[in-house]
């Protein structure tokens, strides 16, 4: 079951995203990643920063991550990333930060409950 | 580069050009690969092999696109009178599609590397001892794009195509190639794979002339060859098809092998973003290059220097079946002249070998090449 609400998430991220036409191309929500954000985040001389778990916990929570991306993201372009490419980049972030993504990624919905560790400031 | 992956940039793109009409006709003299800069291409006469040291994202920009031409210049085909036929003893209904017909009809979008056959072959000396012939291309004679188009199933369906079919066989437009149109068949099945499509856009944009405009066939995962550009008429028939692209052209001859077998598939490979030779600073610093396979996506790219221990690059582009990933790995480089090597490895398991038979013509060697690098 979680399987399908993850391919099923995926798939409509990727409609959303893009309005393809029976693509059979599978895309991951680290592919979605790598292809919105990875230009600039994932080269060593990348002129984005890393996006690693200390830089993503400087955001209260993951809501706050994802309005932050949403209206920031991309600099060239801000606020043109598709929300559900949004939430799957976050789902895939989070992931690798070890912070954590609910059952079925993640999403407004259940974001909010998603808490970021304490950062002593 | 922008990224224009399945960007609602790339599909509002296609749909504008939707209907619209180039009035540009006749053909080009090799003039369209004479203009194009040297800083991104190596120039062969009718062929520009794309400097892979000069790209800077995923997928390749459309005016830095290798070009392989078999004709001697490129044809400039006008929208308002094109014409694809479908025909062939093994379809029920053959038809004719315009241009708005086809571009009216579903379509889809599939990422997917084009390689040409040949790619390499200027390494052949260096591996065999012995060159081999044809253009001698270096690691550029390829390219990652966005392909949007109609999938070749749909068409040949609306053509009734029947159980009697075996071979769909794909004929340019480009008259001044071999046998007056460069010309190449495939089994049914891979034409019906849904993935098999008749081009009209690139990277959200309408095919540029040098790339097929404005019909072109992708076969993902098979040499650039089988993608026949200025697509202008598919047969489906039921007995093999003999031509110039599957018996004398196109195909591995050598001692290595008796049986003659035509070049369809293309294999794994990958290449470092380097000049060759490559002459850089002592110091650390990030390497990058691009692997690809046709039998899924890739799983790994290893790199090592000067024949020691592999260690794992990282990938910072999607790694997408038929898509080509782009890999980086932090060297920090000694003085002195050195061999880098990468290697990858698929989904499916299958690795670049170090050993391959050697054949004539040169097509597809993917052995772990050692690229030069000079550090000062």
């Amino acid at each position: 079951m979680r399987a399908f609400l993850i391919g099923l998430f995926a798939l409509f991220a990727l409609a959303c995203a893009s309005a393809p036409k029976n693509t059979v191309q599978q895309v991951s929500n680290r592919d979605l990643y790598l292809m919105h954000c990875g230009r600039c985040h994932e080269p060593d001389d990348a002129e984005g920063p890393k996006l690693d778990r200390d830089i993503l916990t400087t955001r209260l929570n993951a809501v706050d991550l994802f309005d932050y991306v949403s209206e920031a993201m991309p600099q060239d372009n801000p606020g043109s990333l598709p929300e559900p490419v949004i939430w799957s980049a976050l789902s895939f972030l989070l992931t690798r930060a070890d912070l954590g993504t609910p059952p079925g990624g993640l999403n407004r919905k259940n974001a909010a409950a998603l808490k970021f560790p304490e950062v002593s400031w | 580069m922008k990224d224009r992956f399945l960007s609602r940039k790339g599909f509002l793109a296609l749909a504008a050009t939707a209907g619209t009409s180039l009035l540009m006709g006749g053909e080009a003299a090799a003039k369209d690969t004479e203009d194009q800069q040297d800083d991104w291409f190596i120039k062969f006469p009718t062929n520009l092999e794309t400097r892979l040291e000069t790209l800077q994202g995923w997928l390749t920009p459309n005016d830095r696109f290798f070009v392989r031409n078999n004709s001697t210049s490129t044809p400039r085909l006008e929208a308002a009178s094109y014409r694809l036929k479908i025909e062939g003893d093994a379809l029920t209904t053959p038809f004719e599609l315009t241009l708005d017909e086809l571009k009216a009809m579903p379509h889809q979008n599939v990422v997917a590397t084009l390689e040409c056959a040949g790619n390499w072959r200027r390494f052949y000396k260096a591996v065999y001892g012995k060159a081999a012939r044809g253009g001698q291309w270096g690691t550029g004679g390829v390219g990652c794009a966005e392909w949007s188009g109609v999938r070749l199933s749909d068409v040949l369906q609306r053509a009734g195509v029947t159980r009697k079919a075996h071979f769909v066989h794909l004929i340019g437009l480009d008259k001044k190639a071999p046998e007056g149109g460069f010309n190449k068949p495939m089994p049914i099945e891979k034409a019906m794979d849904p993935d098999t499509l008749l081009v009209t856009a690139m990277n959200g944009e309408s095919l540029p002339f040098a790339h097929g405009y404005p019909v072109r066939a992708l076969v993902p995962g098979w040499a650039g060859s089988n993608n026949i550009k200025w697509l202008g008429r598919i047969r489906v028939v039921k007995d093999p098809v003999r031509c110039r692209n599957n018996t004398s052209s196109y195909v591995l001859i050598g001692p290595d092998w008796p049986n003659k077998k035509p070049v369809q598939k293309l294999n794994i490979k990958s290449a470092l973003q380097l000049p060759w030779p490559a002459a850089l600073r002592a110091g650390k610093q990030p390497i990058r290059g691009y692997a690809y396979s046709p039998d899924g996506p890739i799983k790994k790219v290893e790199w090592r220097v000067d024949g020691g221990d592999w260690r794992e690059a990282r990938f910072i582009s999607p790694a997408l079946k038929y898509a080509w990933v782009r890999f980086e790995f932090i060297w920090n480089a000694p003085k002195g002249n050195h061999d880098l090597q990468v290697r990858a490895t698929d989904s499916s398991g299958t690795t670049q070998p170090d050993t391959v038979p050697y054949n004539a013509k040169g097509y597809l060697l993917n052995v772990p090449l050692k690229h030069p690098v000079s550090i000062t």
